[in-house]
């Protein structure tokens, strides 16, 4: 239905007779000024500077000169004996009475207004009691479907990337003349196992932008910072800084974008210094791949485990800070729409975890295949013993020669190999760029032995690839009960990325000295903690100054590795 | 028309009230008011949480801490428990 | 010919995103406003020979510029001049959204209102008369439910319309005529 009427145009707001007197005698003085005639709607403008915006008042000042401050403050004095300090307010309520006589002609309303089903909802779900159960509930599901549902897909894709794909690289290479030379090293060692080990976890992060989408899109986002709000007074924040917080789930760049909604750049710097502790998605492929290898059977117990801790250091450092570097400074009050609760429509969903996963790729794409290449030829560079370029141990390689030189710093923690140090070093760079060095430092040998032993032609590697997607698919179905707590069968004892795992397991056992659960558990809570990705820093420093940046790349680093410390000296202490 | 006003924060889960005025920090009053908390409208505390009230104003539904709401005072002339 | 651009104002929570998803389809540009980090959503929208630009404007309560995304979307209405501003209201929440409608009438902004979600509004047993706020604010009045497509095809038909008609169809910048 569309009404066209073009009768009165420019129907505007008409403020009381003091205020238009007024905005007749500003919008002469402002008319005799052309530079300000030209860019502003005149009467437009001597609304705003009654309401007091600053920004157009120094615009104007700079244009008009004294003339325009003189006629402002004449204005204003004139007006006061009517408003007082309230003329702003008067302004926006006088607007209110035009919109409500607008709204009185265009919209009839029932007699009796229903309680809408928004507000029946909202009775359970910001309850005083039940709100918080339900929120951990529902954070619950999401993990679920991170993992457990995530999983099937998660070991299709490294099957499909780690057999045919590699291998009709290796084949192309070898019709070319390559075959066995460093260029194919670097594309099936460098690039393929690199970036590859990130693309597998694209269904991990398909599943939790899914979640997100859901949350945000139903409207129960914004019920979760009420319902928070009294927990996130415990930081010093409040209910407002948990979409940030939660953000921070997904991504802590957007994260750190997000604070802007804050009010008070107190609370912006205060929740950007706490944001990066909320485990981003990039870390739950570490948390996926060493708790598989580790803890199997608690795996999903285990990387929840780890995202309560994030939040509860949070806690611990938002008590902190509140109490040291922001002593005599309050929380801003904060004031939030509720949106109406809204079925989120599936397109839309799909193109909220469109985009955040083809992001995720793009930066796959650019700085983890840039990382994965100079990881590679540090790799390939032999430093001592007598390899040539490209076919060195790996122990004997640039990259091994400059994580050993690390290593010590992490050695009181359990996991002082040089293969850990090193992931821990391009972790820097992107945190997904851990799983990937891992992948690299200790299995450099195994992937090629893969890649040479499957002599299949195109089509069964097509077939393979295609029948094995609907094996997920089954898989995933039939773990999707589970989510809910109901399990239909026992978990097949199939972990993901198997010739990894044997790797990385004597790895942590050799480093801790028999104690590799407990030094995995400690390299968890140190991934989890440690300084964020250099993008994430780059947005910290450009929303909050080098100052704030630096106190997050360090006091992380030191928070990381004191709660690393805690867990593998303290195990060992427990007897573990 | 002789009753006190008191501060929202006070009125108690259930209420119903007229909004008087704004006090405080000028930008606050300013943005409440965008909102829709304007003198003389009718404001319903749907819930209050120990640390932040939800409101409804009109069709708007609000969050509010109890920051905020310690400024906005209202007349408890139609105030009713739920 | 000129090129025709548009602008998509509202509240957060109206679903300007879909309405702005719903008329650009595939043909969208994300990038940043310049020298900000907020997101800058455009796409394009091809109206019978018109090739016009849509631009998704930050969603905010007022124009009053305290928030960097109010004086994006403020900056870009009142400098940019754009041809039309679609303003997208949530039609369950008629009277506080048409707030910043009063603030984009202020700014003459040339306005086409799009009621969305009005399948909530029906649902809460509110009746909008649309000829009636027309009239009043002498600005196109399209009522629709974007999540459910209705009313993509009026809006659409509106635009056409305003863009197309001769002598009101562009209406030159301010910046221009300074030029």
């Amino acid at each position: 239905m569309t009404a066209v009427t073009l009768a009165s145009p420019g129907a505007a707001v008409r403020y009381a007779p003091p205020i238009e007197t007024e905005l007749e005698r500003l919008v002469a003085a402002l008319g005799a000024i052309p530079a300000l005639a030209e860019r502003y709607p005149l009467r437009w403008l001597a609304v705003q500077l009654l309401e007091g915006d600053e920004h157009l008042l120094a615009e104007a000042e700079g244009l008009g000169g004294p003339a325009v401050t003189a006629a402002l403050a004449a204005s204003r004095e004139r007006l006061a004996p009517h408003y007082g300090e309230d003329l702003d307010v008067a302004l926006v309520d006088q607007r209110y009475r035009f919109v409500h006589t607008l709204a009185r002609q265009a919209l009839t309303r029932p007699a009796a207004p229903p309680l809408t089903l928004s507000d029946r909802i909202d009775r359970v779900v910001t309850h005083r009691w039940l709100g918080i159960p339900i929120f951990l509930a529902l954070m619950w599901v999401v993990f679920k479907l991170t993992t457990d549902v995530a999983a099937p897909f998660v070991d299709w894709v490294d099957a499909t990337l780690s057999g045919p794909v590699s291998g009709w690289a290796t084949a192309l290479l070898g019709a070319a003349g390559l075959g066995g030379s460093w260029l194919e090293s670097l594309l099936v060692d460098g690039v393929i196992a690199g970036v590859g080990g990130v693309l597998v976890f694209v269904p991990v992060l398909l599943a939790l932008y899914f979640a997100l989408a859901l949350l945000e899109d139903s409207g129960y986002m914004a019920r979760a910072a009420f319902v928070m709000d009294r927990l996130m007074h415990a930081l010093g924040l409040h209910g407002k800084s948990f979409l940030p917080m939660v953000v921070g789930f997904g991504c802590s760049v957007p994260a750190i974008y997000a604070t802007r909604t804050l009010d008070s750049r107190r609370d912006r710097i205060l929740t950007g210094l706490l944001v990066p502790f909320m485990s981003c998605s990039a870390r739950l492929p570490v948390y996926v791949l060493i708790a598989a290898i580790f803890f199997p059977a608690q795996a999903g117990l285990v990387i929840f485990g780890l995202y309560l801790t994030g939040i509860v250091v949070a806690i611990v450092i938002g008590m902190l800070l509140r109490r040291t570097l922001f002593r005599n400074q309050p929380p801003a009050p904060f004031v939030l729409e509720l949106p109406p609760y809204r079925l989120p429509t599936p397109r839309g969903v799909w193109r909220q975890m469109w985009e955040r996963t083809a992001a995720f790729l793009r930066k796959a794409t650019t700085i983890i295949l840039a990382t994965s290449i100079v990881v590679w030829l540090l790799l390939a560079l032999p430093v001592r013993g007598g390899g040539r370029f490209a076919d060195t141990p790996v122990e004997q390689s640039a990259f091994a020669a400059l994580s050993g030189a690390v290593a010590p710093v992490f050695a009181p923690l359990g996991f002082g190999g040089w293969e850990t140090s090193g992931a821990l070093l391009t972790g820097f760079v992107a945190k997904e760029v851990v799983v990937s060095t891992l992948g690299q430092t200790y299995a450099v040998a195994e992937l090629e032995e893969a890649a040479e032993a499957a002599p299949t032609n195109f089509g069964e590697d097509l077939l393979g690839i295609a029948g094995g997607l609907v094996s997920a698919t089954g898989d995933a179905l039939q773990v999707l009960p589970g989510v809910i707590g109901i399990t239909l069968e026992t978990p097949e004892e199939e972990t993901a990325l198997e010739g990894l795992a044997a790797a990385v397991r004597a790895g942590f056992e050799a480093s801790s000295g028999g104690h590799g659960a407990l030094a995995a558990l400690a390299f968890l809570v140190f991934v989890l903690l440690y300084t964020p990705c250099m993008t994430a820093v780059a947005a910290a420093r450009h929303e909050f100054g080098s100052r704030w940046m630096w106190v997050s790349i360090v006091g992380q680093f030191v928070v990381a590795w004191l709660a690393a410390l805690l867990v593998f000296q303290g195990g060992r202490l427990l007897g573990w | 028309m002789s009753t006190p006003s008191l501060p929202l924060a006070l009125a108690g889960e259930g209420a119903t009230v007229r909004l008087v005025a704004i006090q405080g920090g000028q930008r606050t009053a300013h943005r409440l008011a965008e909102l829709g908390l304007t003198p003389g409208v009718t404001v319903t505390v749907l819930r209050d949480n120990g640390g932040a009230l939800l409101l409804a104003v009109g069709d708007t539904r609000l969050a509010l801490s109890y920051g905020l709401a310690q400024m906005v005072l209202v007349t408890g002339e139609e105030l009713r428990d739920a | 010919m000129r090129e025709v651009t548009i602008a998509l104002a509202g509240n957060p929570n109206v679903g300007k995103s879909t309405v702005f998803n719903a008329l650009t389809g595939m043909h969208q540009h994300v990038g940043n406003w310049p020298g900000k980090t907020v997101e800058r959503k455009e796409g394009r929208l091809i109206l019978g020979d018109r090739q016009i630009t849509v631009v998704d404007l930050p969603g905010t309560y007022s124009l009053a510029a305290r928030s960097l995304e109010e004086q994006i979307a403020r900056d870009f209405i009142v400098r940019e001049r754009p041809d039309a501003v679609v303003n997208v209201l949530d039609a369950a929440n008629l009277e506080r959204n048409l707030y910043l409608t009063a603030q984009l009438l202020e700014a003459e902004a040339r306005l086409v209102l799009a009621l969305n979600m009005a399948d909530v509004a029906a649902a809460r047993g509110l009746r909008l008369n649309p000829e009636a706020l027309a009239a009043a604010l002498g600005a196109p009045v399209v009522v629709m439910s974007a999540s459910k497509g209705q009313g993509l095809a009026e809006l659409k038909a509106t635009l056409r319309d305003l863009v197309t008609a001769s002598g009101r169809g562009v209406r030159p910048s301010l910046k221009e005529v300074a030029q």
